[in-house]
C-alpha cells in the first residue's frame, strides 16, 4: 500500500481561489514551516488554475509503505521518533462541489519527521505528481510521463507527469531519488520504493549507511540498473582521472530524452574549499527539454564559433532541458551549456533495449549514409528529393536522431502525408513493416527551416541498434532510407524504389 | 554569407531554373546500391574510433558518490 492508495482522513478542504483570498505564501509558512519546494509545487498548481485543496493525513497503520519507511529511519537514527504525513491534493473545483476527473490537478504527499533532542522537524516532500504548466504547444517536450491513480476522500483520480521527489538524507539521497524519478518512467509499476533500491545496493543502515556526506557511487547506479532489467549508458568525465569525454555530454543527453526517455546527470560543485577529490557532487533527472525555433545557435555555432560539423544537429535548437532537482522542485529548465562541462561528471542515459553505439554515433553513420545516397542518386528532378541532395552537398542538413520502437514507426509512416495529401504507398508501409526489426535507429533529414518552423523533414535513414559498429562502413547497419520520391530497402544489397510521396513530411513524434 | 550558404544559394537557383526546362538531362534511377558505393569519410571514421575507445576505456570506471 503506497501513499497514492492508502486511505486518508480528510483535516479539511479548502477553496484556493484569488477570489477567497487564499495565499500560498501564508499557508505554507503558517502549516508547513515555509518549506520553499512546497511553495514551488504549489505555485505550479496555481498556474494550472486550482480552486481547491484537499488536506489529508495518512496514519501509518493504513500505509504499508509509510511503516516501511518509518522503520528504515529508526534503524538509522535510534532517535526517530515518528512522523506526521499530509497528502495534499489540488483541485480546480472550489470545495463543497464533487470533483470530475478533469478537476483533479495532482498531489503533493508531505512528510514530517521528528527526532528525540532535534529542536525542528525535518520536513520533505515525499513525493509528488502534478503535470508540468507548460505542454508541447508551448515547446515543451516531456516523453516520459506516466499515469497515477490516487484514491482521496472525495473519490478516485488520475493525474499523468513525472513523479518528484526529495531526499530525506538519512536513508535515501539524491541519486535515491534520481534513480525514483527515472525508474518510474520507466518501470511497469510507474515507481519503486527506497527500500528496495537500498536493498539492491546493500544499504541495510547499519553495516552500510547513507546520508551525512555519504551517497551512492556510479557503480551503485548500475548494479540497481542492472539488477531491474533497465538498459542504459554511461557517460563519464572525470578529468583529474584524465578521463576527459571527446564528446559534447549535451549531445549524447540529448539522445536519450529525444528517444522518450530520462537520463541522470550527475556534476560537481563548484566549491570554495574542495577537498583532494573535488566538490561534492550532485545528481539530476532529465525528463524533456523545450525547443526554441528562432534560436540563433546553430547558424551562429557554424559562422562564428569554428563549429566544424558538416551538417546541423537537431539539438542545435533546444534551449532548456526539463528537470527535477530534489533540492529546488519539479519540472525546472536546465539551459542548454549552463552546466559546463568543466562540472559534468556522469549520464546514465536510460533506454527501451541495449543498442551497441549511441545516438551521436549513429548520427554520424547515417549521416555518411545520407551522402552516399546523394552522391549516387544526385537529382531526380522532384523538387524535394533535388532540394534535399543540394542541402546534403552543402552540408546543411539538419539531422535528428533517435531510437525508435517498430509499432512507433510503422503508425508514423501510415499517417504521412505529403502538403498535397499525397501518402506512402500501403505495398513500402507493408514492406517496412515486415521487415524492420524491434527498436532501431532513426536517424530523419530536414532544412533548417523546414525542420524549425513547420517541424517537417525530407525523410528518415534507418539503422540497426543492435549490430556491432562496423570498422568500415558497409551495409550490415542501413535497414532502410525514405526520402522524397524513394524508398530504399536492404536485401543485401540496397534496392531502390520510387515512391508517389515526393513532398516533405511531419517529424517522427511521441507526444 | 558563408561559403556553404552561398553554395545552398546558388545551387537551389540552379534548381530552380532547371525545374522550368525539359527534363531531357534526367539521369535514370539506378534499380540498387552496392555495399562498395557506402564509405565511412575520414571525419566521421576519426569520430567513431575516439569515442568506441572512449566508452570502452571508461566502461569500468566510477568515481565519487552522489
Amino acid at each position: 500500500m503506497n501513499f497514492r492508495e492508502a486511505a486518508g482522513r480528510q483535516l479539511d478542504w479548502v477553496n484556493t481561489g484569488i477570489e477567497h483570498g487564499f495565499s500560498n505564501f501564508l499557508f505554507v509558512d503558517q502549516h508547513y514551516r515555509s518549506n520553499p519546494v512546497l511553495r514551488r509545487i504549489f505555485s505550479t498548481a496555481r498556474k494550472h488554475g486550482y480552486r481547491s485543496l484537499l488536506i489529508e493525513e495518512i496514519a501509518e497503520a493504513d500505509c504499508a509503505l509509510l511503516a516501511e519507511e518509518n522503520a528504515a529511519l529508526l534503524k538509522r537514527n535510534p532517535d526517530f521518533q515518528g512522523a506526521t504525513v499530509h497528502r495534499l491534493s489540488f483541485f480546480k473545483c472550489p470545495c463543497g462541489q464533487p470533483p470530475a476527473a478533469a478537476d483533479f490537478l495532482g498531489y503533493v504527499v508531505f512528510k514530517t519527521d521528528r527526532f528525540r533532542g532535534l529542536a525542528a522537524a525535518q520536513d520533505y516532500v515525499y513525493e509528488a505528481v502534478i503535470p508540468p504548466f507548460r505542454q508541447a504547444e508551448q515547446n515543451n517536450f516531456i516523453h516520459c510521463a506516466r499515469d497515477y491513480r490516487v484514491s482521496t476522500s472525495l473519490g478516485d483520480f488520475v493525474v499523468r507527469g513525472v513523479i518528484y521527489a526529495q531526499q530525506n538524507a538519512l536513508t535515501f539521497v539524491c541519486a535515491h531519488v534520481t534513480l525514483r524519478t527515472a525508474l518510474a518512467c520507466l518501470l511497469p509499476d510507474a515507481d519503486i520504493s527506497y527500500s528496495r533500491l537500498n536493498a539492491l545496493v546493500g544499504v541495510d543502515h547499519q553495516s552500510r549507511k547513507i546520508g551525512e556526506g555519504r551517497g551512492l557511487g556510479p557503480g551503485d547506479i548500475e548494479k540497481v540498473l542492472s539488477s531491474l532489467g533497465v538498459h542504459y549508458d554511461k557517460i563519464i568525465h572525470e578529468p583529474r582521472l584524465q578521463l576527459q569525454l571527446p564528446t559534447d555530454f549535451q549531445r549524447d543527453l540529448y539522445g536519450f530524452i529525444e528517444s522518450g526517455c530520462p537520463a541522470l546527470l550527475g556534476f560537481e560543485l563548484d566549491e570554495p574549499n574542495p577537498g583532494p577529490d573535488g566538490g561534492s557532487r550532485h545528481i539530476i533527472p532529465v525528463l524533456g527539454h523545450t525547443f526554441n525555433e528562432d534560436t540563433w545557435v546553430p547558424d551562429a555555432m557554424r559562422d562564428y564559433f569554428g563549429d566544424q560539423l558538416s551538417y546541423f544537429s537537431s539539438e542545435s535548437w533546444l534551449s532548456t532541458y526539463v528537470i527535477h532537482d530534489d533540492n529546488f522542485g519539479p519540472y525546472y529548465c536546465l539551459p542548454r551549456h549552463f552546466l559546463k562541462k568543466d562540472n559534468f561528471r556522469v549520464i546514465f542515459g536510460l533506454k527501451p533495449q541495449p543498442t551497441s553505439f549511441s545516438a551521436v554515433e549513429a548520427e554520424a553513420v547515417g549521416f555518411d549514409f545520407l551522402k552516399a545516397v546523394a552522391a549516387r542518386i544526385p537529382a531526380l528532378r522532384q523538387d524535394w528529393y533535388d532540394r534535399f541532395a543540394v542541402f546534403q552537398r552543402c552540408g546543411l542538413l539538419v539531422l535528428r536522431t533517435t531510437l525508435v520502437r517498430h509499432a512507433d514507426y510503422v503508425a508514423h509512416l501510415r499517417a504521412l502525408r505529403s502538403w498535397e495529401g499525397v501518402p506512402l504507398e500501403e505495398s513500402h508501409v507493408a514492406g517496412l513493416d515486415k521487415s524492420l526489426p524491434g527498436y532501431f535507429w532513426m536517424i530523419e533529414a530536414s532544412a533548417p527551416e523546414l525542420f524549425s518552423a513547420s517541424r517537417r523533414k525530407f525523410g528518415e535513414i534507418l539503422l540497426s541498434a543492435t549490430a556491432p559498429l562496423p570498422k568500415r562502413l558497409d551495409l550490415s547497419l542501413f535497414l532502410a532510407a525514405r526520402l522524397p520520391g524513394l524508398l530504399l530497402l536492404n536485401n543485401g544489397r540496397v534496392v531502390v524504389a520510387q515512391s508517389q510521396l515526393q513532398g516533405h513530411t511531419a517529424l517522427f513524434s511521441l507526444t | 554569407m558563408n561559403y556553404a550558404t552561398k553554395e545552398l544559394t546558388a545551387s537551389l537557383q540552379e534548381l530552380t531554373t532547371k525545374s522550368q526546362q525539359p527534363a531531357a538531362d534526367a539521369k535514370p534511377l539506378p534499380e540498387s546500391l552496392a555495399a562498395g558505393e557506402f564509405a565511412f569519410s575520414k571525419e566521421v571514421e576519426g569520430f567513431l574510433e575516439k569515442t568506441q575507445a572512449y566508452s570502452a576505456k571508461t566502461r569500468n570506471i566510477s568515481v565519487g558518490t552522489y
